[in-house]
C-alpha cells in the first residue's frame, strides 16, 4: 500500500519539480495581475482628489449674489450653469431634475417675468447659435416651466449641484495616452491586453516545463 | 466540419439577398417601431442555419451529448469558449452599464475578462487531467460523496437559471425590437425558439454552432464601429483608440462632431454638455464607490472560475494542453469583444445627449445607437441578430450544463444509477424543457438589467463552486465535511443576498436591508461570501484531520500535479 505521506498536494508544499516550478509561475503572475488589476484602483483611490467642474465653481459665486440681490447678469449666468447640469440628462435623479428644474423656473421668471416661451426665455439669458448655446436651447425648451419668483425653497440646491458636479480626478486621470484618460485606457483597454499575454506567457512556460521534464499530457 | 462551412456561408447569403433588397425600403426612422421585415428575414435565417449545423452534427449518445467527442481543437475550443461566455451580459449588458454608470461599468469589461486568468493558471489543466464529465461529477469524486454530488448538480442548475435569466431579458429586448411586439410576448416567444433549438441539437451539433455564432457575434459588433466613428468624424481606422478623444472630450463637452453626420437619425444634435462623471472613477453623479468597482470586479473574476459551464469547456479538448491553450484563444477572442463594448456606450453618449430623447432601454443602446447614426439597415439588422445569437449561443451551454447536471449528476448518479442511455437523453430534455420554463417565467418579472442579473450568477458560483474547485485541485487536505462546510457558508450568504434582493423588488423591507444591500449586495456578495466559504472549507477539513482518502490524494498527486508515482 502507498505511504500516505507521499501524496499530500498542497499548493504552499510543492513537492515534485514539476508542482515546485508551476506553483513558482502561478505566484508570480498571480501577483503582477492583482496588483495591475487592483493595485492599479487603489493608487487611483490614493492619488484622487475631487475637483469641482467650472459649472460648479461658478455655482457657488452665483447663488448667494441672486439670492440676495439679483443682476441680470448673474441671473443669465445662473440659467446657463442649471441648463448646463440638466444637460447630464439621465444621470441625473428624478427629484434633483425637479430641483434644479424649479431653480431653472425661478431664474427666468426673476429675468422676463412675462415670458411665456421657451424662445422668449432664451433671448433674455442671451442664449444664440454657436459653441454650446443651441445645445443650452434645446436643453430650456424641453425643461421650460414658469412659476416662482423667489428661492426661498431651494436650500438643497448647493448639495444637488455638489452631487453633480464633483469628480475624482488626478494625474492619472488628467494624463492623456493616444488621447484616452490615462486611467480610462489602462482599464478599459490595456488590462485587457495584459491578460491576454499572461495567458500566453502561462500556458508556453508550461509547454516548457513539460517539454523539459519529459511530461506527457 | 470544415466542408460545410462554404455551404453554410453561401446558404446565408442568398438567403440574406432578399433583405438586402428589403432594408433599402425599410430605413428605420424610430427606435422600436413596428414589425421590422430584415432583422426578421435575418434573424430566421441565421437561427435556420445554427438548427441545421445542429442537426447535421446531432449527438449520437450520452457522451457526444455532454463531451462532444473530446475532438475539438484549441482553436475551434477558444471560439467555442469565447461563443459560449459573449452572452446578452456581453454583446448588450455591458455598453448598457457603461451608457448609465461609465467608469464603473468598467469593472464588468475587466472582471469579466481577468478571470480568465485565474481560470487558466488555477484551474483548466488540472480540470482536464482529472478527467470528469460536469462541474457536479468532479466536485462528487474528488469529496467521495453522493451527497455533495448531488449538491453540486443543484447549485449547477441554480447558477445556470440565474445566468439563463438575463439572456431570456436580451432575447426579449431583441425579438420586441425586431418584431414590434411587447417584451412579455416577445419573452416567450424567444424562450420557446431557443429552447426548441437547443432540444434539436446535443452538445456537438452546439460545439461547432459555438464557432460559427462566434464570427457572427464578432463581425455583427464590430463592423458598425467603424462606420460610427467615420460619420461622427472620429479616427475610425481602429475606432477602439479612435473613441479616446471622445471619451476625453466629454470632461469639456463637444458642441459639434467634425464627421459627415453632425445630427442623429432623429434629426437631434450629435453633441454632448460637459459630462466629466462618464470618464472619472466612481463618480458620486451615478450613485459608485470606490468600494463597489474593487467588490464587483473581483466577485466577477472569482465567478469566472467557478462556472459550470464554463468548466465544462474544458472537458471537451483531447489534453490538458489543449484546455490551456484553448483558455489563450477563448480570452483573445472574448476581448476582442470587449475592447469594443465600451465604444457603443461612448457613441451612444453623444449620439442621444438631447433631452428629447428621453429615457432609453440601456439594455437595448447598442442597437439603439447604430440605430441613431443611421447605418444601413440590413447592418443594424445583422448587429440585432448577432446580439441573439450572442445570447442563444450562451443559453444552449447554459441549458446543456443544467440538463446534464440534471440527468447525469442528480438522476442517473444519485436516484437511478441503472438508468439506460435512453432514460438518461430524456431526463436530460426534461431538464432542459423544466429549467426553460422556470427561467422564462423569472425573465417576465425583469427584476434588473441584464449585466446585473448575470452577475448575481457569478456571485453564486463564486461562493458555492469555485472554492470547491479550488481546494479539491490545490490541497489534498480538503476533505468531504470541509466542502459541506464551504458550501454551506457560501450557500447561506448567496441565500441571504438574493432574499434581500427578491424581497427589496417587492417592495419588502427585511431586518438591516441597507446592511446588507451595501456589503451582501446581489451584484457582488461573493466578494466576501467565496473568501468565508474557503475559510470555512479549510477550517473544517483541518479539524476533522484532513481525512481524505488515500486513492484521491494519489490520484491528485500523480495525475493531476504530475508526482511521480511510488508504485
Amino acid at each position: 500500500m502507498a505511504d500516505k505521506r507521499n501524496f499530500e498536494v498542497s499548493f504552499f508544499k510543492p513537492k515534485s519539480e514539476a508542482e515546485k516550478a508551476n506553483t513558482r509561475l502561478i505566484t508570480i503572475l498571480v501577483i503582477i495581475w492583482a496588483v495591475a488589476v487592483f493595485g492599479f484602483q487603489f493608487l487611483l483611490i490614493g492619488v484622487g482628489k475631487p475637483m469641482e467642474e467650472k459649472t460648479l465653481t461658478d455655482f457657488r459665486v452665483l447663488w448667494p449674489k441672486v439670492q440676495s440681490s439679483p443682476a441680470e447678469a448673474d441671473l443669465q449666468s445662473l440659467a446657463r450653469v442649471l441648463l448646463t447640469t440638466l444637460g447630464k440628462n439621465s444621470t441625473i435623479k428624478e427629484s434633483d431634475r425637479d430641483l434644479i428644474r424649479k431653480a431653472l423656473a425661478v431664474t427666468v421668471s426673476l429675468l422676463h417675468p412675462d415670458s411665456e416661451t421657451a424662445d422668449g426665455a432664451a433671448e433674455k439669458i442671451g442664449l444664440g447659435d454657436s459653441g454650446f448655446d443651441p445645445l443650452l436651447k434645446d436643453q430650456l425648451s424641453f425643461h421650460y416651466t414658469t412659476g416662482g419668483s423667489d428661492y426661498s425653497n431651494l436650500s438643497e440646491l448647493p448639495g444637488v449641484m455638489e452631487r453633480y458636479l464633483i469628480h475624482n480626478r488626478s494625474f492619472l486621470t488628467d494624463t492623456s495616452f493616444l488621447k484616452f484618460p490615462f486611467h480610462y485606457f489602462y482599464t478599459a483597454q490595456f488590462l485587457l491586453i495584459l491578460f491576454i499575454v499572461l495567458c500566453i506567457v502561462y500556458a508556453k512556460a508550461v509547454d516548457k516545463i513539460h517539454t523539459r521534464l519529459g511530461i506527457e499530457e | 466540419m470544415r466542408k460545410t462551412i462554404p455551404f453554410i456561408i453561401l446558404f446565408l447569403i442568398l438567403c440574406c439577398a432578399p433583405g438586402l433588397f428589403a432594408g433599402t425600403a425599410n430605413a428605420a426612422t424610430t427606435l422600436e417601431g413596428d414589425f421590422k421585415l430584415v432583422p426578421a428575414i435575418i434573424l430566421i435565417v441565421i437561427l435556420s442555419t445554427f438548427v441545421l449545423v445542429g442537426i447535421l452534427n446531432r449527438a449520437s449518445g450520452t457522451k457526444d451529448y455532454w463531451a462532444a467527442g473530446r475532438n475539438v481543437s484549441p482553436v475551434g475550443s477558444g471560439m467555442a469558449i469565447a461563443s459560449n461566455w459573449m452572452s446578452a451580459a456581453s454583446f448588450l449588458g455591458m455598453a448598457a452599464i457603461m451608457y448609465g454608470s461609465g467608469y464603473h461599468g468598467l469593472a464588468y469589461v475587466v472582471g469579466w475578462t481577468g478571470g480568465y486568468v485565474l481560470l487558466l493558471v488555477l484551474m483548466a489543466g488540472q480540470i482536464r487531467r482529472y478527467g470528469k464529465y460536469t462541474a457536479a461529477d468532479f466536485i462528487g469524486d474528488r469529496y467521495y460523496s453522493r451527497g455533495l454530488r448531488a449538491a453540486g448538480a443543484l447549485l449547477t442548475i441554480f447558477i445556470s437559471i440565474t445566468y439563463c435569466v438575463g439572456q431570456f431579458a436580451g432575447i426579449g429586448l431583441m425579438f420586441k425590437w425586431i418584431l414590434g411586439i411587447n417584451y412579455n410576448l416577445a419573452v416567450l416567444i424567444g424562450g420557446a425558439v431557443v429552447l426548441t433549438y437547443t432540444l434539436i441539437s446535443g452538445m456537438l451539433g452546439v460545439t461547432k454552432n459555438m464557432q460559427i455564432q462566434y464570427i457572427i457575434i464578432i463581425v455583427s459588433f464590430i463592423m458598425p464601429l467603424f462606420i460610427i466613428a467615420y460619420k461622427l468624424g472620429f479616427f475610425w481606422g481602429v475606432p477602439q483608440i479612435g473613441y479616446g478623444e471622445m471619451v476625453t472630450n466629454f470632461s469639456d463637452g463637444i458642441f459639434e462632431v467634425k464627421g459627415i453626420i453632425t445630427e442623429n437619425v432623429l434629426g437631434q444634435r450629435a453633441a454632448i454638455l460637459p459630462q466629466p462623471e462618464y470618464a472619472m472613477p466612481w463618480d458620486a453623479a451615478h450613485g459608485t464607490t470606490a468600494f463597489q468597482w474593487i467588490a464587483l470586479c473581483f466577485a466577477l473574476m472569482l465567478g469566472t472560475a467557478g462556472l459550470p459551464h464554463v468548466i465544462q469547456r474544458f472537458y471537451v479538448v483531447p489534453k490538458a494542453r489543449d484546455a490551456r491553450w484553448s483558455v489563450v484563444w477563448g480570452l483573445f477572442f472574448i476581448c476582442l469583444l470587449y475592447w469594443n463594448a465600451p465604444v457603443y456606450s461612448a457613441f451612444a453618449k453623444i449620439l442621444s445627449s438631447s433631452p428629447d430623447m428621453g429615457v432609453l432601454a440601456k439594455d437595448a443602446i447598442v442597437v439603439y445607437t447604430a440605430q441613431l447614426a443611421g447605418i444601413f439597415p440590413l447592418i443594424v439588422a445583422f448587429l440585432a441578430a448577432g446580439a441573439v445569437s450572442a445570447a442563444f449561443s450562451t443559453v444552449s451551454g447554459l441549458l446543456m450544463a443544467g440538463a446534464s447536471a440534471f440527468s447525469h449528476d442528480f438522476y442517473f448518479n444519485t436516484l437511478n444509477p441503472k438508468a439506460s442511455e435512453k432514460t438518461q437523453m430524456l431526463m436530460a430534455r426534461i431538464g432542459t424543457i423544466a429549467m426553460a420554463i422556470i427561467v422564462t417565467g423569472i425573465a417576465l418579472l425583469k427584476l434588473g438589467l441584464i449585466a446585473n442579473l448575470v452577475a448575481v450568477a457569478f456571485s453564486l458560483a463564486a461562493c458555492t463552486i469555485f472554492p470547491l474547485f479550488l481546494l479539491g485541485i490545490w490541497w489534498s487536505g480538503s476533505n468531504r465535511q470541509g466542502a459541506w462546510a464551504g458550501v454551506i457558508v457560501g450557500a447561506g450568504i448567496s441565500v441571504v443576498a438574493i432574499t434581500y434582493f427578491i424581497a427589496g423588488n417587492f417592495g419588502t423591507l427585511l431586518p438591516a436591508a441597507d446592511f446588507v444591500k451595501k456589503w451582501l449586495n446581489p451584484w457582488y456578495f461573493a466578494w466576501i461570501g467565496a473568501p468565508l466559504a474557503i475559510v470555512a472549507n479549510v477550517a473544517v477539513s483541518y479539524i476533522t484531520g484532513r481525512d481524505t482518502p488515500a486513492e484521491i490524494k494519489e490520484f491528485l498527486a500523480t495525475k493531476v500535479h504530475n508526482q511521480a508515482p511510488t508504485h
